[in-house]
C-alpha cells in the first residue's frame, strides 16, 4: 500500500481544550478502502482525536491531509464537504425531529441529485428502519439510533466515515450487528476509521489499528497482530 | 492494624440508577488506596459519600470509631476527612497562599488567622509550592492548580485524604511529579484514598486497589492480581478479549 497516497494523513497533532493538551505527537494514515480501529482505554484520547479531525477540536500543532487537501485547522463544514463523516459517540441525534429528517440533515451541504438514492442506499444497509422514518429519533431503541446516527454519517456521502464508540450502551446482539453494517458500508468502497474501546469487536472487524494511551500513539500495525500483541494489554491496563 | 475508614455495604441511587451497589472495603491507618474503574463506574459517587457531600441510600460508613455516612461534609472535614475535587475551584481573586490558608481556616485544624497562614506555608512546602506562595492563582498551569487543590486539602490537617483524579490532564512527566508529591504527602502521616481512572498512576504507589465498574466492587487486591482478574480485563478490555486471554492461559 506504500505506494500510494494515504487518503488520510495526521502527523505531529497536539491538540485539546484549554490549557491541557489531551492529544501529543499523534501521527496516524489511513488508506482508501480501509477499515481501520483506533483503540485504548477510557481516556485515552480517542474522541479528542476524533473531534481534532472534524475540526471540533483545535489543534495546537501537526498537519492534517486528507484526499490530496490540508485540512489543518479546517472548520467542520470544509471537512465534511472534503469527505469526512463523523458519527459522534452517543449518537447525537436530532431527538424531537424524525428519522428522515435526522438522516436528510446528514445531507445538509449536498445540492447534488443522487440524495435520494442514498437515502435509499440507506435503508438497504438498516432496513430496521423502514417503517421508522416517520417516528421522532428519541423514540427510537440505542441500537436503532445508532443506525440513524450511521446513517446520517453516510448522507454526507463521504470518502471516509468515523464512527465513535458505535458499543456504548448496546446489548452485545445489536453491537455486532452495528460493526456488521460498518463491514458492508467498507466493503462498498467507504473507508472507516472505528473508535472502540472494546478492543477485539474493532480489531476482528478491522484490517489495521492503532492503539492510543495518554493521548499518545504507542502501538500500530495490522490488526491480526494488534490482537496477539500482549503490548495492548498494557496500554489498557497499565503494566 | 485497626481500620481508620470502614464502608459497608454503601449503595447510592440516583433515580432508577444505582451509582454504587452494596460497596464494602476498609482502609488501614497509613496506606495508600487506589479506587480505579472506567468513567461511570462510581468513583467520585463513593468519594462524595465518604465526604459526605452524597448522602448513601443505605450501608454504613465509619470514620475513626464515628458513623460519618449521614454526617454534613463540614463536620465530616473537621473530623479529619480531608478531598480535592476533580473540577478545581480556586478562589480566583486570592493569592495560592490564602487559597491554602482557607482550608487552614475551616478544616480540622479551624486555626486562627495566623497560624492559619503558617499552616498554609507549611503544606505548600510540602506539595512543593512554596515558591508560588504568593503568585494569584489565575497564573497557576494544570498541574499546579492541581498541587494547589491538594494543598488546600492538606491544610485541613486530615487524618485521611481523598483525591479525585489529581493526576488527569497531566502529561507522563507531570504524572511522575504528582506521584512524587502523593509519596510526599504519605510519608508526612496522611491515610491516602486516590481516586484515578488511569490504572498505570496507582499501580506506581498503591499496594492495594479496588476496582468499581458500573457501581460494583470488582476486585480488591494488590495491583498484581486486579490487574490479572478476568473481570478487570473484561471491564477495561471487552468481553471478548477477557474470554480469549482465559481460553489462552487455560490451554497454557
Amino acid at each position: 500500500m506504500a505506494e500510494r497516497p494515504a487518503l488520510l494523513e495526521v502527523s505531529g497533532l497536539d491538540a485539546g481544550f484549554g490549557a491541557g493538551l489531551v492529544l501529543s505527537g499523534v501521527d496516524l494514515d489511513l488508506y482508501a478502502g480501509e477499515l481501520v480501529a483506533l483503540i485504548g482505554a477510557n481516556g485515552a484520547g480517542k474522541s479528542t482525536l476524533l473531534g481534532a479531525l472534524s475540526g471540533l477540536v483545535p489543534l495546537a500543532s501537526g498537519r492534517i491531509t486528507f484526499d490530496g487537501r490540508d485540512l489543518t485547522n479546517a472548520r467542520p463544514e470544509r471537512v465534511v464537504a472534503a469527505g469526512m463523516s463523523h458519527v459522534p459517540q452517543g449518537r447525537r441525534l436530532f431527538g424531537t425531529l424524525s428519522v428522515e429528517k435526522n438522516l436528510r440533515l446528514g445531507a445538509y451541504l449536498r445540492r447534488d441529485a443522487e440524495v435520494e438514492a442514498d437515502l435509499a442506499r440507506v435503508m438497504d444497509y438498516f432496513p430496521a428502519l423502514g417503517d421508522k422514518l416517520a417516528r421522532n429519533a428519541a423514540t427510537l431503541s440505542g441500537g436503532e439510533q445508532q443506525m440513524v446516527a450511521i446513517g446520517r454519517g453516510l448522507m454526507a456521502r463521504p470518502k471516509l466515515l468515523m464512527i465513535d464508540e458505535p458499543s456504548l450502551g448496546l446489548s452485545p446482539k445489536v453491537v455486532e450487528r452495528v460493526i456488521d453494517v460498518a463491514q458492508a458500508i467498507n466493503r462498498d468502497g467507504t473507508s472507516i476509521l472505528l473508535v472502540e474501546q472494546d478492543v477485539l469487536l474493532a480489531l476482528e472487524a478491522a484490517d489495521r489499528g492503532y492503539v492510543l494511551e495518554n493521548g499518545r500513539v504507542v502501538l500500530s500495525g495490522s490488526a491480526r497482530e494488534l490482537e496477539q500483541n500482549p503490548e495492548v494489554r498494557r496500554a489498557y491496563l497499565g503494566l | 492494624m485497626s481500620a481508620l475508614l470502614s464502608i459497608d455495604g454503601v449503595t447510592k441511587r440516583f433515580g432508577g440508577v444505582a451509582a454504587l451497589r452494596a460497596i464494602s472495603f476498609e482502609v488501614v491507618e497509613g496506606e495508600i488506596l487506589g479506587v480505579i474503574g472506567p468513567n461511570g463506574a462510581g468513583k467520585t459517587t463513593l468519594l462524595n459519600c465518604i465526604s459526605g457531600v452524597a448522602r448513601p441510600d443505605a450501608g454504613r460508613i465509619m470514620f475513626d470509631g464515628q458513623q460519618i455516612g449521614n454526617q454534613r461534609p463540614h463536620r465530616i472535614a473537621r473530623l479529619g476527612v480531608g478531598r480535592t475535587f476533580q473540577i478545581v475551584k480556586p478562589f480566583a481573586s486570592m493569592t495560592v497562599r490564602e487559597n491554602a490558608a482557607v482550608g487552614a481556616l475551616f478544616g480540622a485544624s479551624r486555626l486562627p488567622l495566623a497560624g492559619a497562614f503558617a499552616a498554609a506555608d507549611e503544606v505548600l512546602e510540602l506539595v512543593g509550592m512554596a515558591d508560588k506562595a504568593s503568585e494569584p492563582v489565575v497564573s497557576l498551569t494544570i498541574p499546579d492548580r492541581k498541587r494547589l487543590e491538594v494543598a488546600r486539602a492538606l491544610a485541613t490537617r486530615p487524618k485521611l485524604l481523598l483525591l479525585d483524579e489529581v493526576m488527569a490532564g497531566l502529561n507522563p512527566v507531570e504524572v511522575d511529579e504528582a506521584l512524587d508529591m502523593v509519596r510526599t504527602v504519605h510519608r508526612s502521616g496522611v491515610t491516602i484514598v486516590l481516586i484515578e481512572h488511569v490504572m498505570r498512576v496507582v499501580v506506581g504507589v498503591c499496594r492495594r486497589v479496588v476496582v468499581l465498574h458500573f457501581g460494583e466492587m470488582l476486585a480488591d487486591g494488590t495491583p498484581d492480581e486486579v490487574l490479572r482478574d478476568p473481570r478487570v480485563i473484561e471491564a477495561y478490555l471487552g468481553e471478548k478479549y477477557a474470554k480469549r486471554l482465559q481460553e489462552a492461559e487455560r490451554d497454557g
